[in-house]
């Protein structure tokens, strides 16, 4: 009895830490989408870059959180640039072009993250002080994890209350819904648009570099986070940090239990949440039809 | 005025690059058929041209250019040529996809006019590679995709050699040794056609030897990033070995988990040669120390062949050789002996297939040759430790068995 | 004047195999020929309804696997295998069709994915059924005993002969009110609606449609292939798909074939020649959505009509 305990306190934390670590992966792309209407493919580009740019910079310096700190900073740089040239125009296009200007741009990222870091698996080892474990309850738990939950929990308090109680973040709430009207009050909404996507890809990058020392680092890792950060943002609704914490954490669990408790399910789980979760809220709301009756 | 113009003119440069790009897509159609676009250099004497296909691009890529560079430095090292003409090696991306390897494989052996086909790393690819090479009477050296239905001998081929292990060649043998020693084993990997095989390989050979019925079995997503569901029910089930069947990136991310969640104090990680080959290990770190796995070859073997082949490697390629570079070379030095003996002659694919079949060969590995009912490769199997010494983690022998048959059905 | 040129295509198309063209070459026509059948039928659904999906590559595959099934377990004529997967891929169309059509834009594309994924995660996990990641070797169709697809020439030819008829069909379709209701529907549903029209069954009529041509093009696939992988059922194929309508142009009845022309053709050209072809592919891409965002074809006609227009003016 007491094994059995022990054993759903366990796997409630693994799936607690495993949603959190999900909300970091999809943070970057919700702000993005969610806030800003851009459906950006290549944000699982931006993660990756962030943790090839965190391992570039960790083997120059040594050091692990100069590179933690770096590589978002970069990559949001290198985020603003690319804003500015493209994605600026693109903001007013439909869902679908975006969707396509992205993809090729994931593209583009993917072979110019092999031309530069080639294709062996890198490892991204851990800061000394993050190295280890300790025990929980007779379990062995790395630090590691630890640390993943309390950044992801800061992030998402840090974003909510930027987004809500900010300036900034109300003024980008009603660029997003009233562009026009924004710009006639007299803000510089571009340069407001362009901030934002710079934080969004910092968030994505700092998503990266925070999932290197468990992930690992190679091609593909972007496809497959993409796959994970869409999921969650789609299960989670758009325009909301809560809902899609939440839906990270509701992810998380589910997949945790699901994967002990039926492995054959394991694969499709997340896929069969996000159908179920999109057919039921579509009932939700009414028809073309209905609207207009 | 002067942004309508601009955008006319913009429209206009896109209609002439797009007409541009229309007359090099007719052109190319000529250009292909002479070769011009394959990885072949311009040639003096009609060149021996092996036709290889692996993934280039994609996420097995880093398995798929070991190959080829075993294969150019058996090439090498043992002859670039055969009765004056030189051999070059044509190598398309295959992309991991059954439909693009076809492709591929039509333009090697239509266009290019290939006198072999060598390579492979997907299963899925090795499956229809062969049927794909029966029905059009080409030989095909499979140097990975060793699926245990590839080489069975219900569908024998004469053209198709397997130089590379079955999954039963390299589970079965840890099922008997561990089954020697242990008692409660758990056994999970990939859910997938190479997890669930290395399941059945393993329980196979633990079974024969006597192993009692495994303490828990269960099979992880490929690409799953986090064990920790699995590894916490690992150790609910208390056993004293594991058996993980898992390869790249997962093999890293599970060993790094296994240690993480001080599982490896109590119980012995096993799995077969990808959980710890040379690469992987780099990425584990001290995680790795320990980890026994059973394979077709070891980097610390000592025999002559292999610490040749090793210490040419390393100053050829400046890297460590792990098992996709150990069956390029191989599968590489086997098509040149043949050639060698038929003198340069491919007209008769069968005449080749017999001399292939008759192989005997001391390879950096140990000793090759083919199995008559199936041409599946007869291999010595190793069961190896992960040790560090002198500041390396490699994987050192334990234990060999010699000469090892992949079952016929 | 356009109907001449399509009639020059079209002659050229049918002499292929004769002029001493090489097999190679002729397979890969045959492939463009099978999968701008596929694109046809996902622009049916993207061009002219406007429901951007990533369904197709479910469709395709079911088609195929069940084409290929039949073919090795049950009987290898190809009216038995016609009927059977053109009916499975048709339940597939409505089921998966009732369930996601109440979603539109963003939403509407996660379910097809969604959708997508799970048949593949099934044709992978399924080994008793569908041979698993290591996929199934196909055997071949008969016509009433005789084997035909046996040369690459025949292949070719009645690969050509289902995607004239996929044409034509399409034709009819696109200039048929059905299909302008389509573009109505496309362009503005909420007035579509108010006009007396039953939208939701028109994108049901269209989803199940484009299904079935999708399911045709895997049956035919499997026979020219001998071979069927879960890799078909992936979601890059669907996305492989979306990039080869756009790029020739959604909403015109030959873009996609001419993307799916260059989009296969290249993919094949620029890989034998670097490893780098999907940057190559990316930039392209991306030179063409933001320069040219009606496709190659869409260039292709108002280079034609400005050229026209210079022409007649003084």
């Amino acid at each position: 009895m007491r094994a059995l305990a022990e054993f759903i306190i366990i796997q409630t934390l693994n799936g607690f830490v495993y949603g959190v670590f999900l909300f970091t992966m999809a943070l970057g792309l919700s702000l993005i989408f969610g806030l800003m209407g851009l459906v950006n493919l290549a944000h699982g580009s931006f993660f990756l870059l962030g943790a090839y740019l965190g391992l570039s910079i960790w083997r120059l310096t040594g050091s692990f959180w100069v590179a933690f700190f770096m590589a978002p900073v970069a990559s949001g740089l290198i985020g603003i640039i690319l804003e500015k040239i493209w994605f600026t125009r693109f903001y007013q296009r439909s869902h679908t072009d975006h969707v396509l200007l992205t993809l090729g741009l994931s593209f583009v990222f993917a072979d110019i993250a092999k031309f530069f870091w080639g294709v062996k698996i890198e490892a991204l080892p851990k800061p000394s002080i993050l190295d280890g474990s300790i025990n929980i309850i007779g379990t062995q738990f790395p630090v590691y994890r630890i640390f993943v939950i309390f950044l992801g929990i800061a992030l998402f308090l840090l974003t909510w209350l930027f987004i809500g109680r900010t300036k900034i973040g109300a003024l980008i709430r009603a660029a997003v819904l009233d562009r026009d009207m924004v710009i006639g009050l007299g803000y510089n909404v571009r340069a407001v648009f362009t901030v934002m996507f710079g934080i969004g890809v910092f968030l994505a990058a700092l998503g990266g570099i925070l999932a290197a020392p468990i992930t690992s680092i190679y091609i593909g890792l972007d496809l497959e986070i993409l796959i994970i950060a869409l999921i969650v943002v789609t299960v989670g609704g758009l325009g909301n940090i809560h809902s899609v914490f939440w839906a990270s954490l509701l992810i998380g669990l589910s997949e945790t239990f699901g994967k002990t408790l039926f492995p054959e399910l394991a694969m499709f789980l997340n896929f069969i949440i996000m159908a179920f979760v999109l057919i039921i809220r579509s009932y939700g709301q009414p028809d073309v039809e209905e609207q207009l009756q | 005025m002067k942004t309508t113009k601009w955008k006319k003119t913009r429209k206009e440069i896109v209609v002439f690059g797009i007409l541009t790009l229309g007359i090099i897509f007719g052109a190319s159609v000529v250009l292909q058929d002479s070769g011009f676009f394959s990885r072949a250099s311009w040639a003096q004497a009609k060149p021996l041209k092996i036709g290889v296909l692996e993934p280039i691009s994609g996420v097995y890529a880093e398995a798929g250019q070991r190959q080829v560079k075993g294969m150019q430095m058996a090439f090498e090292q043992y002859g670039s040529e055969v009765a004056g003409r030189p051999i070059k090696l044509i190598v398309e991306d295959d992309e991991l996809n059954p439909q693009v390897a076809l492709r591929k494989a039509r333009k090697l052996v239509e266009s290019d006019e290939v006198d072999l086909l060598m390579g492979v790393i997907s299963s899925g690819v090795a499956y229809s590679m062969k049927d794909y090479a029966t029905r059009t009477k080409k030989i095909l050296v499979l140097t990975a995709g060793g699926a245990d239905g590839v080489m069975r001998k219900a569908n024998y081929s004469p053209y198709v050699f397997g130089v590379r292990a079955a999954t039963w060649q390299v589970s079965s043998p840890m099922g008997k040794w561990l089954a020697r020693k242990y008692k409660r084993v758990f056994i999970t990997g990939p859910d997938y056609a190479l997890g669930i095989e290395m399941t059945k390989g393993f329980k196979d050979g633990w079974f024969k030897a006597g192993g009692p019925p495994p303490v828990g079995e269960v099979l992880a997503p490929l690409n799953t990033n986090d064990y920790a569901p699995y590894l916490t029910q690992i150790k609910n089930a208390n056993p004293d070995c594991v058996f993980a069947s898992f390869a790249g990136g997962d093999s890293v991310r599970f060993v790094k988990q296994f240690d993480e969640f001080g599982l490896k104090k109590q119980i012995l990680l096993t799995g077969f040669g990808y959980l710890t080959d040379e690469d992987n290990v780099r990425a584990q770190g001290d995680s790795a120390i320990g980890v026994m796995t059973n394979f077709t070859s070891c980097y610390t073997l000592n025999t002559p062949e292999n610490k040749k082949f090793v210490e040419q490697y390393k100053n050829r390629y400046k890297d460590n050789p792990s098992q996709d570079d150990y069956n390029g070379f191989n599968g590489a030095l086997i098509v040149y002996q043949a050639l060698k003996e038929l003198r340069g002659n491919t007209s008769d694919q069968l005449a080749l297939s017999k001399v292939i079949q008759k192989t005997d060969l001391m390879s950096p590995q140990g000793r090759i040759r083919f199995d008559p009912v199936t041409n599946n490769g007869i291999f010595d199997i190793y069961i190896r430790e992960a040790r560090k010494e002198g500041g390396e983690i490699h994987n050192y022998v334990v234990e060999s068995f010699k000469e090892v048959v992949a079952p016929h059905e | 004047m356009k109907s001449s040129i399509l009639a020059v295509f079209l002659a050229l198309l049918l002499v292929l195999p004769l002029v001493g063209i090489k097999p190679y070459h002729l397979s890969i026509v045959t492939e463009i020929l099978i999968f701008s059948i596929l694109a046809m039928s996902l622009n049916l659904l993207v061009g002219y309804t406007g429901l951007t999906s990533l369904g197709h590559g479910a469709f395709f595959g079911v088609g195929a696997y069940a084409a290929a099934l039949t073919v090795n377990h049950i009987s290898h004529e190809i009216g038995v295998i016609l009927v059977v997967s053109i009916i499975v891929t048709g339940v597939f169309g409505a089921v998966i069709g009732w369930l996601a059509l109440k979603l539109a834009g963003f939403y509407f594309l996660m379910v097809t994915f969604a959708f997508t994924q799970i048949i593949f995660c099934a044709a992978d996990r399924w080994r008793w059924l569908t041979g698993g990641s290591d996929g199934l070797v196909v055997s071949q169709a008969q016509f009433f005993g005789k084997l035909i697809f046996t040369s690459p020439a025949m292949i070719y030819y009645i690969s050509l002969g289902v995607f004239l008829i996929t044409w034509l069909t399409f034709r009819q379709i696109v200039y048929s009110p059905f299909g302008q209701a389509l573009v109505g529907i496309r362009e503005n549903p909420h007035r579509m609606c108010t006009i007396g029209y039953h939208v939701r069954r028109y994108k049901m009529a269209a989803f199940v449609l484009s299904a079935l041509f999708a399911g045709l093009a895997g049956i035919l696939y499997v026979q020219f292939n001998h071979f069927i992988s879960p890799v078909h059922v992936h979601w890059t194929l669907s996305g492989s798909l979306l990039i080869m309508v756009i790029l020739g142009g959604a909403g015109t009845l030959n873009g996609p074939v001419l993307g799916t022309a260059m989009y296969l053709y290249f993919q094949n050209l620029i890989s034998s020649f670097t490893e780098y072809w999907m940057f190559v592919i990316g930039v392209l891409f991306i030179a063409l959505i933001t320069g040219a965002r009606k496709g190659l074809l869409g260039l292709g006609s108002t280079a034609w009509e400005r050229l026209a227009k210079g022409r007649s003016s003084p």
